[in-house]
Formats: C-alpha cells, structure tokens, sequence
C-alpha cells in the first residue's frame, strides 16, 4: 500500500467515527439542556441578590447554626441509609448472584416488585406499619418481645427504615452485576491453591464485587441526600434535611438565592465525597478484568 | 499446614478405583481404573463429552464420585476437600485474580500457607523464572498476552511444589504456533520438576507430543492406555485408530476365516485377532504402487479424486471400487512431484505387510 492510500484510509476512519460520535448528539444535547443549564443558572442565582453581586447566601449557612444541623442530620441519615441497604443488599445480591439465571431473574422481579408501585404509596404503608398502634408494634407487642410500643415514625429511626426500603434495589442491582461476572472459575483457582472457601469468598470474590458496591453506594447515598417525600412523610416535620430546607426557602419565603445556595453547597459536597472515594479506592484496577 | 493429604513431594502416585459418577441415567465415569506412576505425565485424551474433564474435576476434589477410590500415594483422597489436597491446577481459561499483580497471584498458595515474606519472594522469582517471567512481577494480569498469562498460572500452580499438577486443556485458548510453543515448555518444565502430572485435552497431537502415557477415553471408559507411539502403531480398537491420527478404515469381509477385503487376503504380521474386522490405513504408511511391486504389498485398486498441496507434502484423495475414499500423503520431494498421478488417473495404492493393522470394532 503506498503511504497516499493510508493516508486516505485514516481519514476515512476519522471521518466515520466523527460520525458515529455525532449520533449521540441528540443525548448530549438533551444533557446540556436540562442539566448544565438549570445548575449554572443556580450557581448563578445564588451569587446576585437585587442589589447585584452578594455572598450574603452562603455566609448565612456558615453563620446560622441550624443550617450546620441541617446538613448533619442529612448526611447521617444518608449515610446510615447507605450502610444498612449495603449491609441488608450484599448477602442478596450474593444469594441471587449464585443461584441458577432463571430462579436469579425471578429473584430480581422480586427485588424489584416495589418501584411498580408508587413511592407515595409505599410511603404512607411504611406510616400505617410503623405508627404507635401499626403492624409491626402490635405484633412485637403480642410476642411479648416489647411491653411498651416503640416510636418509630417521626423521627430518626422512621425516616431511615422508609429510605432503606426504598433505596434496596439501587443497592442489589450494581451488585448483582457485578457479581454475576465474576468468574467462578477464580473461586475454584482460590480453593485448588489451598484456599478454605471462607477465605477464597473473602480474598477473591469480596474484592472483586467492590466495584458494585461501591457504585450501589454512591448511588444509594446521592439519591439519599436529596430525598424528600419519603424522609418529610416518615419524620413528619421533626427531621429536617436539606432538601425540605430548599424547598421551604423556595416556596414559602420565594428566596431563590438561599435556595440556590443549598443545592449548590450539597452539590460541591458531593462531588468532594466522589472524588475522595475515587482516590482512596482503587476502582480502574479493581476494573481491569473487564479487558 | 496440618491435614494435607501428603508433604510436598514431586513423585506421588495416583491410584484410582472403580471410580463412578452418573449424571441421572447417564454414566459420565463408568468404573475407572488407573495407576498413574509418581512423575508421570499422563494425558486423559478424548472427544468432548467422553468423561475426561469429570475425571480431572474428581481428582481435583471439585467433583464428589458416586462410588470409587482415589488415592495420592497411600493417603485416601476420595472424599477430601479439594483445599487440602496440595494439587496445583491450570484451568483452561487461566482463572488468574485479576485483582492482584503477577506476583500476587503467584505469591497466594504461599500465603495461603503462611509462608514468610523473604521466602515467599525468593519462591515467586523462582516459579517466574521458571516459566521465563522474570521481572514480570508487578504487572497487572490485564496487560498480559494470552501466552504470558498461560504462563503465570503455570507458575502459580507450581510455586508451592504441589503434589500433583493437574491441567485442563490449558493451551485450547492459544493460537497455532504458540501452542506448539508451549507444549514443548510445559514438557520441559515437568522434566525438571518432575511432579506427577495429569493432562486433560482433545488434541491428539498435544498428547502424543507430550505425554509419557496417553489414556484414551470415551463414554466414561478407557478405550486404550499406553505410551504414544504404541497407541498410534498398534491402536486396540477402531475408535483409538480414528481418533488418534488420520485414518481411513476398510472393512473387511465378514465370515472369513483369514483375513480377506473383498476376497482379496490382506497380508500382515500382525497377530491376527479373531475380533478383528477393520483395516487401518494411515496415509503417511500408504504408497502408490506399479505392478513390480508385489510380494509384501497389500493392493487396493482405485481413481485419483484430488491432489491437494499442503506445502509440507500432498495429499491424495483415491476412490476405491467400493465407494471407500483413501488418503495418502506423498513427500513435496522433486521426484516425488513429478511422479504425481493426473486427476482421475487410474492407480494402485500399496500398504506394506509390516504396516497393515487390523482392529476390532471395540475393546474386548
């Protein structure tokens, strides 16, 4: 081949992925519309008041204490949300990961059953379930496990229990991803070399299905801090998290600016985590058998 | 590390007894014997499905048999989990941890055995260098080739001086030549360890360059154990004459008291088996033949159907009278070239007395 036709040739490859890229404009473009755009204009409106350029909003969360309580209360309650549907998600996923493809897809119907009814509707169930005179106090009580009924809606416990249920299968279905590809071929290596099962679990297949948990996590502990119908019906007013404080200072007080300002600053708290997950893991390795 | 079957030792031989696994009513192992010497190499040579890998898996310990004996020495295995065993095994798609470094993933049996850094470092530069990895240590297994990741979990399944090797059709991932390649390594590896080994594949080529023992197996059974060159020169039945080696196999007359194909007697020096009813003809012992030839020649008439050039040699196909078509090979030699038949020729083809076998249709 003379070095004009490869010439051509490479052309015609750059031109033909260019193309192929350009398929995906529309998705992009879908993206910068309703994602870059509201989140630069919310960036934008938390620094202007009427008077011009102001920082007024943000020295307002560090100076007011109840904002700092804010967002304590939400991260904890996302971060136990998180631990629990890891912990209550893993032995599921592990379960259904092992278990023959068929009875695995009827296992995820299952897992799944939930988002196909409404969230509003799961909710106020978790209400009726968890009240003074609900299933679940009754029941204990009748079993004679407790004598006095324990409060469990409108507070801590409640909103964690309803956002658990919830969040599960955002957990179980990164694992079980996850897990499904590991090849069980790598437990049988393990055992062949003198590994216990027990010890082949945790030194082959723990640290290959970290990937989905991770990703189950960050999933499971983004949506958290943002929740809102679910923790508002559940803490009934009692616990208050960013996103009820975003919407009160949106509708009630029409302050865009403080509003704009909470998003932003759990935004930037966000990201922070993600990065500093991604330092402290070493995902791209954990990720080099995909090749 | 207590309850290990044996000390690490390379010379344990295994002993196998009526051995039997049934999946529902189909016998994937049918009553399996074998003696395998301390340091053999022996490959379990067989079509798929024919019972091979089950038998691999059970020595391992990853399969339980219905009933049977395994023994590693004097030491009864049948029933000992397979992480006690001390076995080294090659799984066909290398199963390396792709989450550790070469180095990792041969330092694990170590570990596994709490075995001290300092050591565990000399004993992974030694496997590597033994399978001519040096220096390969930190990389991630995903930048490994094919070959070099074949290569890593041969050194892992060695590195703890097991005391069996067990290898299921490690090289069917491999291309051509590499394979080739890495037979004759693994071949040199054992000479040097010389740990008893068992080598599973289909590839009757593999096993006849590797092997020291090759034991033929099909629907659970042993069509035929023996060293390479026996099984090839003097296969038991027509199912080792098929499969080990190209052949065609002639029928012979029915009912005859000597051995006749279509009436003609088939001269061999062969014991002659009352069983036997099948002529084998491998195309590297068949010539053409003229009419000086005479004495020691068992002549099959036919036509020339096509002449292919393989580069190496050339292959002949001829049709019998019968129907049968014959294969011969012929040297790419000049004389030989020239003295090709054309296409449609009408030739002769010889089979010389000392090479004429004949085979029953099974093993008694």
């Amino acid at each position: 081949m003379t070095p004009h036709a490869a010439d051509v040739l490479e052309g015609d490859a750059r031109r033909e992925r260019l193309r192929l890229l350009s398929l995906s404009a529309p998705a992009t473009l879908l993206v910068l519309i309703i994602l870059l755009l509201p989140v630069g204009w919310l960036f934008f409106l938390s620094f202007v008041d009427k008077d011009g350029f102001t920082t007024a909003n943000y020295m307002r969360l560090v100076q007011n204490e109840a904002y700092f309580e804010i967002f304590k209360v939400t991260f904890l309650s996302s971060f136990l949300v998180t631990v629990i549907t890891a912990v209550l998600g893993y032995p599921l996923a592990y379960l259904l990961s092992q278990l023959p493809r068929r009875l695995a897809i009827i296992g995820l119907t299952v897992v799944l059953l939930p988002f196909w009814t409404s969230l509003l509707v799961r909710t106020y169930a978790w209400l009726v379930l968890l009240q003074r005179k609900g299933l679940v106090n009754s029941t204990l009580m009748s079993l004679g496990i407790i004598d006095e009924p324990l409060s469990l809606v409108y507070n801590m416990p409640g909103v964690v229990i309803g956002m658990v249920h919830i969040m599960l299968p955002f957990m179980v279905l990164p694992l079980y991803a996850t897990m499904r590809s590991i090849d069980p071929m790598l437990l049988r290596a393990a055992i062949s070399l003198g590994a216990p099962r027990s010890r082949a679990f945790f030194t082959v297949f723990a640290p290959l299905s970290l990937p989905g948990l991770i990703a189950g996590s960050l999933l499971v502990f983004i949506y958290c801090l943002g929740f809102y119908i679910t923790p508002q019906i559940l803490g009934g007013g009692r616990i208050n998290l960013v996103s009820m404080k975003i919407l009160e200072n949106a509708t009630i007080y029409s302050d865009w600016g403080a509003a704009s300002a909470l998003g932003v600053v759990l935004l930037a708290a966000t990201l922070l985590l993600f990065k500093a997950i991604q330092m402290l893991v070493p995902v791209d390795r954990l990720m080099g058998k995909a090749s | 590390m207590t309850g290990q079957a044996t000390s690490s030792g390379a010379s344990i031989p295994i002993t196998i007894r009526k051995l039997v696994k049934t999946y529902g009513p189909y016998r994937a192992l049918d009553a399996i014997d074998l003696d395998i010497a301390g340091g053999e190499f022996l490959t379990l040579l067989g079509p798929s499905g024919s019972g091979k890998s089950t038998l691999l898996m059970a020595i391992a310990g990853f399969l339980r048999p219905d009933s049977g004996l395994i023994q590693f020495g004097a030491a009864d295995v049948t029933r000992l989990e397979p992480h006690r065993r001390n076995i080294g095994v090659v799984f066909q798609n290398y199963a390396l941890f792709p989450h550790m470094s070469v180095a990792g993933n041969v330092a694990y049996p170590l570990k596994l055995r709490g075995i001290g850094k300092a050591e565990t470092a000399k004993r992974v530069a030694w496997a590597l260098a033994l399978v001519k990895l040096d220096g390969f240590g930190e990389r991630n297994i995903h930048q490994l080739s094919g070959g070099q990741r074949q290569r890593v979990a041969l050194a892992r399944a060695i590195v703890f001086e097991p005391s069996v090797l067990l290898m299921d059709e490690p090289l069917s991932a491999l291309d051509k030549k590499l394979r080739e390649h890495m037979q004759i390594e693994i071949r040199r590896l054992h000479e040097t360890l010389r740990v008893t080994t068992v080598y599973v594949t289909h590839d009757q080529r593999e096993a006849l360059t590797m092997s020291d023992r090759i034991a033929v197996i099909n629907h659970g059974r042993f069509a035929q154990i023996g060293e390479p060159k026996a099984l090839y020169e003097r296969p038991a039945s027509k199912f080792v004459a098929e499969f080990i080696g190209d052949a065609t196999l002639l029928a012979l007359d029915e009912g005859a008291k000597q051995p006749t194909f279509r009436g003609l007697p088939v001269k061999t020096k062969d014991k002659i088996n009352g069983a036997a009813s099948y002529v084998v003809l491998r195309p590297e012992k068949l010539r053409l033949v003229d009419k000086k030839d005479t004495a020691a020649w068992n002549r099959f008439a036919g036509t020339v159907d096509d002449i292919v050039y393989q580069g190496e040699s050339v292959l002949l196909s001829v049709r019998l009278e019968g129907g049968e078509t014959l294969f011969l090979r012929q040297g790419t030699d000049q004389q030989s070239l020239q003295n090709l038949p054309a296409r449609h020729a009408a030739v002769e083809v010889g089979l010389h007395a000392d090479d004429t076998l004949l085979v029953p249709e099974e093993y008694p």
